[in-house]
């Protein structure tokens, strides 16, 4: 009780302050007047009253150590001295306070890369089984892969596991009606796998199929982000065959993602995912065009089995020999 | 146990908190002129230190303060004795009688 009426006195010292003045001139007052009565003069009386009293200041100081938190009300003066002095040499303190928020910033900045990078999970349901496909050529790691040569190495893997294709995730100007106000999106072309590699079921409507969005006859779909379709339509729970306008071309909504992914690459959050049967024709046949990163995921059919063994076939590995790591990826951000 | 060496503070918390027991609620300058006529004049302390010990004890829950208008339109701080300060009169009492009672036996016997 006694800690926290100190600390209301010492927030209101100015109430205290004058509490106690009035209380010491109430006394005196009435001293002098008593003395008054009994025949002095008034300024007799007075003086009498005041000697009587004794020392003001010493009195207002001992009470004020007894009403206040005399510790706070030191680290209040403390800081109003700082404050003061910091004024009066303001070049050093924009420097104090330049070098503290660079410092300060840099490493908010490293720790929210850590924190992307190792501390979260990729939201997928077993992301330790997830693997990044990468090339060495020449010595050179490379992670990115042509359209054929995916196709390539899905026919080569058989029944031991799938791999996905990704693409980089790019900003678009989205409308979600044709003549709806633009809006930038994050959108990501994927192989119609992709969902089924990273093992993702959808929230709504359905993700891509394998069996359909394929060359050349693909479907104008995308599938939302959980976010963007909380974000651009509301969580609308009949979304699936709206309208989706991307750069100027029309998709129509297929379904909506899991909660919680946004993406398999750290830091980007991606809100529409197209088939990658949607992009450029060109990177259909030129292998040149490497774009893509690949993830592999065991088969269904042998579940919990993960193989890193697997060989890529001598015709496929020539000239280059292919890697699988775990993949980075499995560590997500959000 | 002896009173130590806070014996005077203990003195006036004592004597502050019989007055505010047995008179009611008084403003500072009338428990002043209380001490000085029960101890007639042998406490001559300076009368501004009362102000601390009453704002002590108010801290320590023994007294409550508040601001009244008196009879000829003047603000004043009334103090007036609560139960916790009526405990530790009671305490205070008992071991003042005690240890006086000690002394009495010490100078009788020796």
């Amino acid at each position: 009780m006694s800690l926290i009426s100190k600390l209301r006195n010492t927030l209101n010292q100015k109430q205290i302050n004058s509490d106690l003045a009035d209380e010491i001139r109430d006394h005196i007052d009435r001293r002098a007047a008593q003395f008054e009565a009994a025949g002095m003069s008034a300024d007799e009386a007075r003086r009498r009253a005041a000697i009587l009293f004794g020392g003001i200041a010493s009195v207002q100081e001992q009470s004020r150590e007894h009403r206040l938190w005399t510790t706070l009300d030191q680290i209040f003066s403390d800081i109003r001295y700082a404050c003061r002095g910091l004024l009066r040499n303001p070049v050093f303190a924009l420097t104090a306070i330049a070098s503290l928020g660079l410092a300060i910033g840099a490493n908010t900045a490293i720790y929210s890369i850590i924190d992307a990078a190792v501390l979260r999970p990729l939201p997928v349901p077993q992301p330790d089984r997830l693997f990044t496909l990468s090339s060495i050529v020449k010595g050179q790691e490379e992670d990115r892969f042509s359209y054929p040569r995916w196709l390539e190495l899905s026919e080569a893997v058989g029944d031991s596991g799938r791999i996905g294709l990704f693409d980089s995730p790019v900003r678009a100007e989205a409308q979600t009606a044709p003549d709806g106000p633009p809006a930038e999106v994050t959108q990501q072309f994927v192989s119609p796998n992709a969902f089924d590699v990273l093992g993702l079921p959808p929230l709504v409507g359905r993700l891509f199929s394998p069996a359909e969005d394929r060359f050349p006859s693909p479907r104008a779909v995308a599938v939302l982000s959980h976010d963007y379709w909380q974000r651009g339509f509301g969580g609308d729970p009949g979304i699936v065959g709206k309208p989706l306008v991307l750069n100027g071309r029309r998709f129509s909504v297929l379904g909506v993602a899991a909660k919680g992914f946004t993406g398999p690459e750290p830091g980007k959050f991606v809100d529409v995912w197209l088939p990658v049967t949607q992009t450029d024709p060109g990177i259909f046949t030129n292998p040149n065009f490497r774009a893509f990163r690949l993830l592999r995921a065991p088969s269904q059919s042998r579940a919990f089995a993960i193989d890193p063994s697997w060989s890529i076939p001598a015709r496929l590995a020539s000239p280059y020999s292919i890697k699988l790591s775990p993949d980075r990826s499995q560590y997500y951000s959000r | 146990m002896a009173p130590a060496a806070r014996s005077a503070q203990t003195a006036l918390d004592m004597l502050v908190l019989t007055i505010l027991s047995r008179r009611g609620p008084l403003h500072g300058y009338g428990i002043a002129n209380a001490i000085q006529e029960i101890s007639e004049d042998a406490l001559r302390v300076e009368e501004g230190s009362l102000y601390p010990a009453l704002h002590r004890m108010e801290e320590a829950g023994w007294i409550a303060a508040e601001w009244t208008v008196t009879e000829n339109k003047r603000r004043a701080r009334i103090y007036r004795i609560n139960r916790a300060g009526l405990t530790q009169l009671e305490a205070e009492r008992e071991r003042w009688t005690n240890f006086a009672g000690g002394v009495a036996r010490v100078l009788r016997h020796a």
